[in-house]
């Protein structure tokens, strides 16, 4: 089934993706295809508007360098995206309990 | 006109759904959308599909052009949201302050090189150098008012260039004499004439791409 992804649940999903190692918009789009077996149907494009977001918040930090001998700009996860990526899996995980403990009950 | 290249037209679009004159941030993100196009194109054509197929699915999986330009303005980071209230005076004091300078320099060399003029010169050049600087980094979203911005900072930088040239050949011209009256001409027209080229190249850079 396809999904779409919650803009905070994509700025989730970016910041563990770049939590493993740094990629450039293309590449975190396949990673993220790949990663979730294509369960999320998005529009490419919206992985850019999140990445500058997340770059303006301090959470990731990006710079051109040549990758497979083209131009790419790279992002990488920041101090502050760590400690943020550590807390949203916590609030995340706590949610997904509750959310479970309802269904089992049921 | 239909584009031929599915990418190109692409590329336009999103361009023109920016907006001008663009930030630093835009167009770094219009380049990074044009190599993630040029990518999933090359994957494609990797996979047997034909150029044009290929970039007109890379474009349709990227999403509407319109749309994601909304997104990065939406962003609040690409287009900065800068008010109308706030555009139109912004625009306005730097043609003024634009044009001052080209007036400033045009006078100095209609007059001569009073000291009053040169404190004149010295502040319309500071002036002008910091407005270039601002025109740099300041992102607008009415396509309007920046284009007509636009139009009288590169009108103010050509002035400015021409007038640079023209103190250059005065400065030569005078230049039978010695003394310091020369030497600051020389200066003087170099740094006109620099910021002049440097608005036009600013200009240059925000200008929209042809349909």
């Amino acid at each position: 089934m396809k999904h779409g992804a919650h803009p905070g649940h994509l700025d989730m999903m970016l910041l563990a993706l770049l939590s493993e190692r740094p990629g450039h918009g293309y590449a975190l789009i396949r990673r993220l295809g790949s990663a979730s077996a294509g369960a999320f149907e998005l529009p490419e494009g919206t992985i850019y508007p999140a990445l500058q977001c997340l770059e303006a918040d301090g959470l990731v930090a990006s710079r051109w360098e040549v990758v497979a001998g083209r131009r790419r700009r790279v992002y990488s996860l920041t101090g502050a995206g760590s400690a943020e990526l550590r807390r949203r899996r916590g609030a995340w995980q706590d949610y997904w309990r509750a959310v479970d403990g309802v269904l089992g009950a049921a | 006109m239909v584009s031929a290249s599915p990418i190109a037209g692409y590329l336009g679009e999103l361009e023109r759904a920016l907006g001008y004159p663009r930030g630093r941030r835009a167009r770094r993100a219009i380049r990074e959308i044009s190599d993630h196009l040029a990518d999933a194109s090359a994957g494609l054509q990797a996979s047997g599909s034909p150029r044009i197929e290929a970039e007109r699915e890379a474009c349709k999986r990227l999403g509407d052009a319109g749309e994601l330009a909304a997104s990065l303005a939406a962003s609040n980071v690409i287009v900065g949201e800068l008010p109308l209230r706030l555009a139109v005076p912004l625009w306005a004091g730097l043609g003024l302050s634009m044009a001052a300078a080209a007036l400033f320099v045009t006078m100095s060399v209609l007059v001569g090189a009073g000291s009053g003029i040169v404190a004149l010169n010295a502040v319309a050049l500071i002036v002008t150098v910091a407005a270039v600087a601002s025109f740099w980094r300041l992102q607008f979203a009415s396509g309007a008012i920046a284009g007509a911005g636009l139009a009288a900072a590169g009108l103010a930088a050509l002035a400015m260039a021409a007038g640079g040239i023209g103190l250059a050949l005065l400065a030569y011209v005078v230049g039978a004499g010695s003394g310091d009256f020369e030497y600051y001409l020389f200066v003087r027209a170099a740094l006109v004439a620099a910021t002049g080229f440097g608005g036009l190249g600013v200009v240059r850079r925000q200008m929209p791409r042809p349909a």
